[in-house]
């Protein structure tokens, strides 16, 4: 510094000692300046990444995947927290909050391409629920989702072969596995066993009582939410609620991926200025368990309410987000009379429109009411959720075949069937899937493992497994005499979700690293037993996978880096410093 | 099975071995003793009991609260865990057979209740009370420090970690047990191990009883070693559980016994019961008059 140059004259001392502050502060500067500088340009740490899935208790094939990711990621160099959360708190932390890198779970349900839009659309970007966690933004993929939603035929088909091929090119989740819904049964009071998954109005339909003292369908859930939250439209609960969604109607039900008359009698389709219009009339006799008739009116109210739960009240809607895909597409809906409802849909071919008509039918005298902010102890929490949301709907009131009777936390739930049910008194008036129950009460035990599961169920307290059992259970029950096995192909999905608003997780190369550190042969021989088909294509469940997409011995797209388990360490470093990765000398891979 | 028959067949077997243990370890000369003095015994060795059930108590009630609080302000500490003891339980879990699973299921459902509560009981028969005041004031800073633990940090044990690799070997053999053991504890709080800490704790009082109950010493020492060796065997605790739990069980008899009376004079939970007790008395002798 220059200070002491000047401070030899004593008569200019003062201003020398000015001077010198002014030097050295120009000096600092300088040197702090060069520190910055230098500090921007030191060598990035080792790149870290948290892996979020479920615990063993609530998922165990999600938590194995996760470990797996986790320890081919540390192979490669990265420093790993494989985090466990309960099944809330995994929704809260990925679905709602978005604080994640990279998440395990299983997607309850991708039955149709349309399943996709709510998923993947840049629109869905800042909502909660199953509504683009990935924060993906991507115009093509955008642009795809768009157009299969109002195109038909070979055409749409086209579209969405193509937007399968963007998807699977981009990774913003890696696709896993279609698992298989297993489920153990015995035949001795109740015949007709089915595996119980989204097309439960059938499955029971189809059961036939062999005693006709077995008045009570017994049945065993590993799954004790279902005695904990009733509510329909709750985000954290969107598995497992097949039976809670018979306590409600719609307008139409799934059966085999088709969604066929149930409340409502029939429906019309029409176009009218490019626009899908579908008249439907209810059956007559409909009401709710409070013996309030059903009109046209509450199916009106119902879809207004789930497409904004506020009610228009607040500045921002609040739509339900596990029914988000299928309201966006509603632009309309009016009562014609009592009995006919007209919905009208923009942007949407017959096909995807019909998936609307599956919105439960919720009695405007129960929810209107929740409506309202949460407040707690008074106070409005937030202006971004309901009560209806949030609702645990203890006491549910629905108008469907099922009924409410009772309940005990965490030991089971009780439903009766409602007699006065259309299904119930006019069975032959229902497409043929669907028919009456041969039972008058469904009583639903909960336990904690699939083990005690099936141990009620070999020792004849119930007829059945409602929640699906985990493979490694499957030897076991084949080992039980007079226990049946029911197998079935579901439509849920094992995925890795990247959340791409985070480094380097937006960076497609490293998604697709990702991809490619998962061995989904493995998943499905080791993890879950061979009762699965390893995914190449999001839509692996469906019928829609081009033949280029269809796993062949390994993934097309992203094939695992390595044979039989082993990772190619050599070939990920220079498949990664191609992509401008860069590592240390000890072999950890650094930031970017 | 009900919770409710749950809780009565532990009562019931739990209820035999203390009587076994009275006879063995306590014996009839010193039961005989006591029974001339049992209203004073009552009365000094009630409040401490009362204090402990205030603390357990508080504890149910605060467990809920803070599970959910531990989800916000906690560490998930799972997978430090795991990267310090690796492959320990599914080493241990090699070892597994179907009877050992069960005497070390028995052992760690019944055994410990009736570990926990033999030197509650036993201790009041003993000449003088210290060794009770020690024991309460270990258990409750063993309670206490534990459930600071769980709140502040969430832990899943192996079971959940590496599912696959490590069973559970107990819901295998005894699914039935399940019911009672989740509905006491939350599979997300394993660190520290409070079977083993509590174990510990009432192994080191037996040592320091010996001289009294020299049988006991031994019972205590091999049942502490085989519930700490159980949770891990049975895939409930890591290893690093089992030594902050031993670590804690150690500290909290070291802590009661500096903090307990040496006599019931200067304890103030036994002053207090004796006012209370000659209050009640006064009461009733009104109440009679």
């Amino acid at each position: 510094m220059s200070g002491g140059q000047n401070g030899a004259n004593e008569t200019v001392r003062r201003r020398a000692v000015l001077t010198s502050f002014a030097a050295g502060a120009v000096g600092a500067a300088g040197c702090l300046g060069r520190f910055r500088t230098a500090r921007s340009q030191k060598l990035p740490g080792q790149l870290a990444l948290e892996v979020v899935t479920l615990p063993g208790d609530a998922d165990p094939v999600a938590t194995q995947i996760g470990r797996r990711l986790a320890e081919n990621l540390e192979t490669v160099g990265v420093e790993v927290d494989l985090t466990l959360y309960p099944e809330d708190e995994l929704r809260r932390t990925v679905l709602i909050d978005q604080e994640y890198d990279l998440f395990v779970c299983a997607h309850p349900n991708i039955e149709s391409p349309d399943a996709l839009r709510p998923l993947l659309h840049s629109e869905f970007v800042r909502e909660p629920g199953w509504q683009n966690p990935f924060e993906m933004t991507d115009i093509t993929i955008d642009e795809l989702l768009e157009a299969q939603r109002s195109q038909t035929g070979p055409q749409r088909r086209e579209t969405v072969t193509e937007l399968q091929r963007e998807i699977v090119k981009n990774q913003p989740f890696v696709p896993v596995a279609v698992p298989d819904a297993i489920q153990v049964s015995r035949g001795e009071r109740f015949t007709g066993w089915e595996t119980m998954t989204t097309d439960l109005a059938r499955t029971l339909a189809t059961l036939e009582r062999t005693d006709a003292s077995g008045d009570t369908l017994g049945l065993v859930s590993t799954d004790g939410r279902l005695t904990q939250n009733l509510n329909p439209i709750a985000i954290e609960y969107p598995s497992g609620h097949q039976i809670i969604d018979l306590l409600y109607d719609s307008l139409g039900r799934y059966d085999r991926q088709t969604v066929r008359p149930w409340a409502a009698a029939n429906w019309d389709v029409s176009t009218a200025n490019g626009d899908t219009v579908i008249t439907a009339s209810l059956r007559p006799g409909v009401e709710f368990h409070d013996g309030t008739p059903l009109t046209a009116e509450d199916v009106v109210f119902a879809v207004e309410f789930l497409s904004d739960t506020s009610l228009s009240e607040f500045e921002v809607p609040v739509p339900a987000p596990r029914f988000r895909g299928r309201t966006s597409l509603i632009e309309d809906v009016t009562a014609i009379d009592d009995r006919t409802v007209e919905l009208r849909f923009s942007d949407a071919n017959p096909q995807t429109a019909v998936r609307a008509l599956t919105l439960p039918i919720l009695p405007r005298q129960e929810w209107e009411s929740a409506s309202k902010a949460v407040d707690i102890a008074g106070v409005d929490i937030s202006e971004s959720v309901t009560d209806a949301l949030v609702r645990e709907n203890l006491d549910p009131v629905g108008s469907g075949p099922l009924q409410f009777d009772s309940l005990a936390e965490d030991e089971e739930l009780v439903l009766t069937r409602n007699d006065s049910h259309p299904v119930h008194q006019t069975p032959e008036a229902f497409p043929d899937a669907f028919g009456a129950f041969d039972f008058e009460r469904v009583r639903i035990r909960i336990v904690r493992s699939d083990d005690a599961a099936l141990g009620l169920l070999t020792d004849r307290e119930v007829d059945a497994t409602l929640s699906n059992l985990n493979p490694s259970v499957v030897p076991r029950a084949g080992r039980e005499p007079a226990v049946d096995l029911n197998v079935e192909q579901s439509s849920a999905l094992y995925m890795v979700g990247c959340n791409t608003a985070r480094s380097p997780l937006g960076n497609p190369h490293f998604r697709r690293l990702v991809a490619r550190l998962i061995d989904k042969e493995a998943v499905r021989s080791e993890i879950l037993g061979g009762f699965a088909r390893p995914a190449v294509s999001p839509l692996a469940g469906t019928g829609w996978v081009p033949s280029d997409l269809q796993w062949d011995d390994g993934d097309p797209e992203v094939p695992f880096f390595g044979t039989d388990g082993d990772l190619d360490t050599a070939a990920i470093q220079t498949y990664l410093r191609d992509a401008g990765f860069e590592f240390s000398d000890s072999g950890e891979l650094l930031e970017q | 099975m009900s919770l409710l028959v749950h809780y009565l067949q532990l009562a019931a077997v739990v209820t035999v071995c203390l009587g076994i243990g009275i006879y063995t370890v306590v014996g009839r000369e010193r039961v005989q003793r006591v029974r001339e003095e049992y209203r004073s015994r009552v009365r000094d060795s009630l409040p401490h009991l009362m204090v402990l059930g205030f603390v357990f108590g508080f504890g149910m009630y605060w467990r809920p609260i803070g599970g959910e609080l531990s989800w916000t302000v906690g560490y998930n500490i799972t997978h430090t865990l795991y990267s310090i003891e690796g492959t320990l339980v599914p080493t241990i879990q090699t070892l597994a057979t179907t009877e050992l699973t069960w005497i070390l299921s028995l052992v760690y459902v019944f055994g410990y209740v009736f570990l926990l509560l033999f030197p509650l009981v036993a201790y009041a028969f003993l000449d003088t009370l210290r060794p009770l005041r020690v024991a309460v004031l270990a258990y409750v800073i063993n309670y206490t420090t534990g459930l600071c633990s769980y709140t502040l940090f969430v832990a899943y044990g192996p079971r959940n970690y590496m599912p696959g690799q490590v069973r559970g070997l107990m819901y295998e053999v005894w699914p039935e047990i399940e019911q009672l053991t989740t509905h006491i504890n939350t599979n997300a709080n394993v660190f520290p191990s409070l079977h083993t800490s509590l174990a510990v704790t009432v192994a080191l009082l037996a040592w320091y009883t010996r001289d009294s109950y020299p049988r006991w010493f031994y019972v205590a020492a091999t049942m502490a070693v085989t519930i700490a060796f159980s949770t891990m065997y049975l895939g409930l605790h890591w290893g690093v559980d089992v030594f902050a739990g031993t670590l804690l069980g150690i500290g909290s008899v070291w802590t009661g016994a500096y903090l307990a009376p040496e006599s019931d004079e200067q304890s103030l939970i036994t002053q207090k019961g004796r006012a209370l007790f000659a209050a009640a008395g006064r009461y009733t002798d009104r109440l009679s008059s």
